[in-house]
């Protein structure tokens, strides 16, 4: 009997000692670091996820960075934007914000979620040993090109920035307080990782040797060139830009799109006139630009909710010839059969049968003849276009040389697609036409996401945003240097005391 | 898979039945005898369900419903032991006779209850531990309860329970003696009958028979690296003693809101409107041609309703066997339209003696939920947000009869009522156990269950709604999955010598858990009539569809020592060893010791002196236990998909990016607890008295550390920071009055915990939340801050002075403007700055306290049960919100010139430059006391009819739940928090770090409204 007792509890015993030997835990559903960089085309993954990182996920939410709201800094804190949904958009409309706002913070998280895609994508990409060191060049490439857009956007917000690269991951210091790193030094450092891209990039994707199909969203040739310009334009590195905006013209690929509202469409989701978009499909991955720019109550364009609008201050300057002028819903019959338009002024009181509309919707991202009637659409967002390079070199020229018939050719040029009134040299001098390109800038680029660089290059953000303010019945708060730049966002304050906002608003 | 592993557990268990059964009977033929008896109680009545033990040995049996029993004995001066719950133990040598009566004493019974531990039960008087015990008739129960949480808040001392969500069906917020823990759940550890499960609190509260809180490392480290919250041991019922008795029982209730915002009508919200854009220079939105109505959205959207209870149990017990199945159904309609929750359940419970040396059992319990989700979270998406903040003067519908829109955005009774929103949960778990007297005192016990949890939601945007329109209707499914197969086998060896008797336990865990998680939608539907049910029928397949699978591994082995000197002096000492998957190689193992001991003071001369005490035990404690619940894979650097299109057609270029920041150096965060108890008997026993203080430190915390977001993350979990919880507890139980005809009982228990954080992780200063987005266009901001010598959720903010008025002089404010909301310069620098911020009141109540009183008189009982927190605070964000929109302050908001005299400034607090929407005005004192319930019942005495004989008991009930509450606080109820961690229901299969932000307590915003319930119900017993 006991025996048989001791037979149980030793074959009980066993049984305790018997399971779960390993406890590895079985990866199902995740790559790791041992199987995520293998091949070709796990490289080619870890470089489109940099790409994807310029706008928000493929479902849901798809409102962040480059697919709107990077424009809230952008532009609707110049005298181009409004918001009248109060708020932190209000804030930045108004010149009021301060670091506790979202807006400001969401552009620095989601600028630098690229740059550490981009970190991370290198030094993995990097250290491959199953690609070709052709396939490397190329991979790398495109990622510092992306990554160079984004500290581009951060330092135009925010001046001087933490530099993150792929060189902090070796041993990396996640608790680390660094200290922000000079637009200069961020810009040599740029200008060397685009040199480097534009010489191993091509022209296009068609007829790739790595990639099958012709993606036109990835980075080219002109578009490093194109960036590096705009970065010496932020410089005012004249020289620079004339020759760049030279060699971009001679690459001849690009021009004008014959029609300034065509260009905009959505079914224009890349023409001769693209250099570098952001690419949404409405059905795979749609953004919310529709919702946020589409007009209140309007009879076509469904269900939107006129959120970046434009001010009627500045719809009011083109002329009616202007093609660029009708790229606005300013009057239309509202699903209520109210006519919705301009008040004689800002707070007139609409007589029966209309509605006053505080500020006025753009087609930029809305046309009527787009994805009226899904929640997402697929509108591109253009980063960089041909237009820009030559606006940039009439720019550079002019500073370079004085008036200049090349720079008032070249401005006309971008005029004459749109029947725009054109320039005549005489009636300009330098000066005068430094102010005629930043207006035509305005009227060019407006939600593209440079009115703001603009107005600061050319140090009119005080005295343009000011007399605005002014007009439209609202402190004229900002002052220079203070508005600058951007406060480092407030969590980021916190984290790192030196992240230093004394000096800004 | 599934199938195949349950086969093998139940051929396993089947194998090791059939061994102990065809085991011969050690009975030898010398001196056996049969004797026979009937146990009664002192008026003489037979006595069902005594146990009569043939002492020193495993014999035993148990009476019969004539109180009658039957032995065999052997051995050489045999000696019955008899024992019965409530009755004072005997002893009877058993000589010559063979037929006995034996008249049992009612005991002092607190004393002598039996409670079930981790791994064992112990005698409660031999308890070293900390434990709270709450049994079926101490519980809240019937009405809208429907959680373990609700039946037990307010009734066991240190266990903070928290009701911070009132929709049907939802979870509680339990922690036990403080948190622990910063970023990880705090919720304790669920045990139902011997089974570690998430899912334990959402199991049917009728079914309970009691519930044993541990609370110190003592009772707790037998669970190691789970232990650290507490854990809640659940027993459910097995059938009444001696006879088959059917229960019934029927409720219905009515519930009424208590929570009613104060709102303007239409034609006031439209002329404020007006005038506020006019003082911002801007267009009037509602011009004299806008349809102005007036419409009611809050009584558009809720309602008071009902609530039923249905349960019907059978039980029986005999000497070798007992069992229970109950079978109850539960229906509640929300106060809030669409939110109705209705719940099948049934358990089986069963246990079997086959010979004197082999018991087995098995316990099944099977649940199906089916709920109207709504969002409830603190978020603008919520439907009480867009119920709030409703313009009052849209209309509800068109002319045709189509819902209205105003903005392009579905008003909020489209929102609440239009989109399908399901969600079935079903549960099945199942154990079997089988216990095996390999040789005298020395007990195999294995057990062996799975679980297996589904969860689907299904929704559906019909036409009718913006979303809906612009996709042809929209579906999606949602199913996530969760499985955890267990297996237990421990060994007991008790044995005595002289006045040394010693109980020893060794045992090893091992366990699985599988979870799954797909999603699959379509969009493009003729018709919405399908709903979520026919994803084909969809023209267009979206979202794509996504599945993820994670794994978790635990194996342990566990040790326990008991040793009682003379019954006087007792000491448990245990050890676990946790090894987790989810820590990396190196880091698997946590080793958990603790050590406790008792001395029983009772019988010492120097007690006896006193003539105090007619019971005195004091106990002290300390030991470690661990936590190990974070995200899976976190030691692993893991890639997830991101992606986009890059290509001239449509198709989506595949991109991979980091999840998170791994840390493959993460392990285990410790706790260590000191405990010291007295547990206290005065008056013969009529007034017991448990009081226990506490330090319990934290270290090692799985932190999720705040990064620089130049890093691609906002945080990482590592291992950092210390966290102290010290408090007291008193639990107290009196017999105030007892005679024959009227009895009155009180339980009372108080508990004071203080928490304070002692590190964080290196060079990180300080760690926030944020509140939600007060509105779509303003974002959440800094609401609560972390600092060492703070406690968890302290609210941070500025410091509200007034309004600032027109001619204020306000250099700290430059540019403001009259009407804006006025900070105080606290670091007097002359400016308003974020570094002018405070903390504004902690969140977590200091205090909890319950109050029970029992009273019977003949027939009736009365129950009146007081529960309250004190010393807490909300962040009242409905109020800030209602304030700038459509609440009735706002006809007080700031008029320059006109209306100047107010504390409302103008058109909130998202205008200005200078400081914050989170401020000192909206944090409210919250502390409050609140007659939980109230129910009187009535025993018909049916026994007086002899045709109704059958029936054993018939009873009446009416109650009140939530009847009042005696409250400073304005907002939507004192016990609300959105931002509340919740019950821990395995991580989050779609993300790497479940969210749980103990850092966020107490902000009000959204929440789903109060409401007080009244149920009536009648209850027969048949036998």
């Amino acid at each position: 009997m006991k025996r048989q007792s001791l037979i149980f509890l030793v074959l009980a015993l066993s049984i305790l000692g018997a399971c779960n030997k390993s406890l590895d835990p079985q990866v199902y559903s995740s790559l790791t670091n041992a199987n995520a960089f293998q091949t070709e085309s796990d490289a080619i993954a870890a470089v489109n996820a940099v790409y994807a990182r310029l706008k928000g996920p493929s479902i849901g939410d798809n409102y962040v960075y480059w697919t709107v709201r990077h424009f809230a800094l952008t532009d609707l804190t110049t005298d181009i934007g409004h918001c009248s949904y109060g708020g932190d958009p209000g804030q930045l409309s108004l010149a009021q914000w301060n670091s506790a706002n979202g807006l400001i913070g969401q552009d620095w998280q989601y600028a630098y979620k690229l740059v550490s895609d981009a970190n991370n994508a290198i030094y993995n990409i990097s250290a491959m040993s199953g690609i070709t060191e052709a396939q490397k060049t190329q991979f790398l490439s495109e990622i510092k090109f992306c990554r160079a857009v984004a500290y581009n956007d951060l330092t135009d917000a925010f001046g001087p920035v933490i530099l993150s690269t792929e060189k902090d991951l070796a041993s990396p210091n996640f608790n680390s307080q660094p200290t922000p790193t000079s637009v200069e030094t961020i810009d040599s450092l740029l200008i060397g990782d685009l040199q480097a891209a534009s010489a191993a990039l091509p022209l296009n994707y068609a007829n790739n040797a790595i990639y099958s199909t012709n993606d036109i969203g990835r980075a080219t040739k002109g578009a490093a060139l194109t960036l590096m310009m705009k970065i010496y334009l932020r410089a005012k590195n004249w020289q620079k830009v004339a020759d760049i905006s030279q060699q971009i013209i001679g690459l001849n690929v690009y021009s004008l799109y014959p029609s300034y509202l065509g260009l905009f469409t959505e079914a224009n989701k890349w023409c001769s006139e693209n250099i570098f978009s952001v690419l949404c499909d409405a059905n795979t991955n749609g953004a919310e630009l529709m919702n946020h720019f589409g007009p209140l109550n309007h009879p076509v364009v469904q269900n939107r909710w006129q959120y970046y609008a434009v001010s009627w201050d500045f719809w009011n300057s083109f002329d009616d010839q202007d093609d660029r002028k009708w790229c606005f819903y300013p009057s239309y019959t509202g699903v209520d059969g109210l006519k919705y338009m301009q008040g004689p002024t800002l707070t007139s009181v609409a007589p029966p049968g209309f509605s006053y509309m505080a500020d006025i919707a753009t087609k930029k991202y809305a046309d009527s003849t787009g994805s009226v009637l899904s929640y997402y659409d697929g509108h591109s967002v253009d980063i960089l276009r041909y237009a820009d390079v030559l606006l940039s070199r009439a720019e550079a020229l002019n500073e370079l040389n004085g008036i200049n018939q090349e720079s008032v050719d070249l401005i006309n040029q971008v005029k004459g697609r749109s029947h725009a009134k054109q320039l005549t040299m005489a009636n300009y001098t330098q000066s005068t036409l430094r102010d005629a390109i930043l207006q035509e800038r305005g009227w060019e680029f407006f939600y593209e996401g440079k009115r703001r660089e603009d107005l600061i290059r050319m140090n009119k953000y005080d005295v343009l945003v000011n007399a605005y303010l002014t007009r439209i019945g609202q402190p004229a708060v900002v002052t220079l240097p203070k508005n600058k730049y951007f406060p480092y966002p407030l969590s980021q304050v916190t984290l790192n005391p030196n992240l230093n906002n004394a000096d800004r608003q | 898979m599934r199938t195949t592993t349950s086969f093998l557990l139940y051929l396993g268990l089947w194998v090791l039945a059939s061994l102990g059964v065809s085991l011969p009977t050690r009975a030898q033929k010398k001196d056996v005898k049969e004797i026979t008896g009937t146990v009664t109680d002192a008026r003489s009545g037979p006595l069902a369900g005594v146990t009569v033990n043939l002492k020193g040995t495993q014999r035993t049996t148990v009476t019969d419903a004539a109180g009658q029993f039957r032995l065999t004995i052997t051995g050489h001066n045999p000696v019955l032991q008899i024992t019965s719950v409530g009755y004072e133990d005997q002893e009877i040598p058993v000589g010559g006779q063979s037929r006995f009566s034996i008249s049992l004493q009612p005991s002092n019974k607190k004393l002598e209850e039996v409670v079930v531990v981790g791994y064992g039960t112990q005698r409660k008087r031999d308890l070293t531990g900390a434990v709270s015990s709450v049994n079926s008739e101490h519980m809240t129960l019937g009405g809208t309860i429907s959680n373990v949480g609700q039946a037990i808040q307010g009734r066991a001392a240190g266990v903070q329970v928290q009701q911070a969500d009132f929709s049907p069906g939802a979870g509680m917020n339990i922690v036990i003696r403080g948190g622990n823990s910063i970023t990880t759940t705090n919720q304790p550890l669920y045990v139902v009958d011997g089974f570690t499960t998430d899912n334990g609190s959402y199991i049917n509260p009728n079914d309970i028979e009691d519930i044993q809180i541990l609370k110190d490392a003592s009772a707790t480290a037998i669970y190691g690296a789970r232990g650290a919250n507490g854990v809640v041991l659940i027993t459910t019922k097995k059938g009444k003693a001696g006879k088959v008795i059917i229960e019934g029982d029927a409720s219905n209730g009515q519930q009424y809101l208590t929570y009613k915002p104060s709102l303007i009508n239409g034609t006031q919200y439209a002329a404020i409107q007006n005038a506020i854009a006019t003082e911002n220079n801007t267009t009037p939105p509602f011009p004299a041609s806008f349809p102005n109505t007036n419409t009611d959205w809050w009584k558009l959207t809720t309602q008071n309703s009902s609530v039923q209870n249905r349960t019907v149990n059978v039980s029986s017990n005999d000497k070798n066997s007992r069992i229970y199945v109950s079978a109850s159904y539960l229906k509640q309609i929300g106060v809030l339209k669409h939110t109705d929750m209705q719940r099948y359940s049934g358990r089986v419970g069963a246990e079997r003696s086959l010979n004197d040396r082999v018991k087995l059992g098995a316990n099944v319990y099977a649940a199906s939920t089916t709920s109207d989700v709504q969002k409830y979270s603190g978020d603008i998406t919520a439907p009480l947000y867009s119920i709030l903040t409703a313009p009052p003067n849209i209309p509800v519908y068109n002319p045709d009869g189509t819902y209205y829109r105003y903005l392009g955005k579905d008003n909020a009774l489209a929102t609440l009522m239009e989109p399908t929103n399901t969600s079935v949960n079903k549960l099945v778990n199942g154990n079997m156990y089988f216990d095996y007297e390999l040789i005298p005192h020395l007990t195999y016990h294995i057990s062996a269950g799975g679980e297996f949890s589904q969860t689907t939601n299904g929704q559906y945007i019909p036409l009718s709604l913006v979303a809906g329109q612009a996709n042809g209707g929209a579906a999606t499914e949602q199913m996530g999955t969760s499985e955890r197969w267990l297996v237990e086998q421990y060994l007991t060896y008790k044995f005595t010598t002289g006045s040394h008797s010693f109980t020893a336990l060794f045992g090893t865990t091992n366990q699985k858990d599988l979870l799954q998680f797909l999603t699959a939608g379509s969009k493009g539907y003729s018709t919405d009539i399908f709903l979520n049910n026919n994803l084909g029928a969809g023209a267009t397949s979206y979202p794509a569809p996504t599945t993820n699978k994670q794994e978790i591994k635990l194996s342990s082995f566990f040790g326990r020592l008991n040793y009682a000197y003379n019954d006087k002096l007792l000491a448990t000492f245990t050890l676990r060893d946790d090894i987790s998957s989810r820590f990396g190689p190196n880091f698997r193992h946590g080793i958990f010791p603790s050590g406790a001991l008792a001395w029983r003071m009772t019988d010492e001369t120097f007690v006896k002196s006193l003539n105090t005490f007619s019971s005195l035990k004091a106990r002290v404690s300390y030991g470690v236990t661990g936590n190990d619940r974070i995200g899976n894979y976190g030691y692993l650097s893991t890639f997830s998909p991101y992606n986009t299109v890059l290509g001239p057609n449509s198709t989506l270029s595949t991109g991979i990016e980091p999840a998170s920041l791994s840390n493959n150096n993460l392990k285990w965060e410790s706790n260590a607890q000191f405990d010291f108890g007295l547990d206290m008997g005065f008056a013969k026993g009529k007034v017991n008295a448990t009081i226990d203080i506490y330090r319990k430190k934290t270290t090692d915390l799985l932190l999720a550390v705040p990064v620089g977001q130049w890093w691609g993350f906002s945080t990482q979990t590592a291992n950092a920071g210390s966290i102290e919880n010290k408090g007291i507890e008193l639990a107290l139980n009196t017999e105030n009055i007892r005679t024959d005809n009227f009895s009155w009982n009180t339980t009372f228990n108080i508990a004071y915990n203080r928490q304070k954080d002692l590190t964080l992780a290196n060079s990180v200063k300080v760690i926030s939340t944020n509140t939600a987005n007060p509105s779509g266009v303003v974002s959440a901001q800094e609401f609560t801050r972390l600092e060492p010598g703070k406690e968890l959720g302290v609210i941070y903010g500025y410091k509200y002075l007034g309004v600032i008025k027109t001619g204020d002089q306000n250099t700290a404010q430059p540019n403001a403007k009259p009407g804006d909301p006025k900070f105080a310069d606290l670091n007097g620098d002359g400016k308003i700055t974020p570094d002018d911020r405070t903390y504004l009141g902690n969140t977590n109540p200091h205090y909890i306290a319950g109050i029970s009183n029992d009273l019977h008189y003949k027939g009736f009982d009365l129950n009146i049960f007081f529960q309250g927190a004190f010393g807490y605070n909300l962040y009242d964000m409905n109020r800030l919100v209602l304030e700038s929109t459509t609440g009735t302050a706002v006809l007080d908001r700031f008029v320059a010139g006109s209306h100047e005299n107010t504390s409302v400034p103008r058109n909130g607090y998202f205008l200005s430059t200078y400081g914050s929407y989170v401020n000192s005005r909206f944090v409210e004192n919250a502390s409050y006391v609140r007659l939980k319930q109230l129910s009187l019942s009535y025993n018909i005495p049916v026994n007086l009819i002899h045709q109704l004989s059958f029936i054993d008991g018939l009873r009446i009930y009416a109650s009140a739940q939530n009847l009042l509450t005696f409250t400073g606080y304005k907002g939507t109820d004192p016990e609300v928090n959105v931002h509340a961690a919740g019950n821990y229901v395995g991580a989050n299969p779609t993300s790497n770090s479940p969210t749980v932000s103990n850092t966020a307590g107490g902000l009000d915003f959204n929440a789903f409204p109060s409401f007080r319930t009244f149920v009536v119900g009648v209850r027969v017993d048949i036998h």
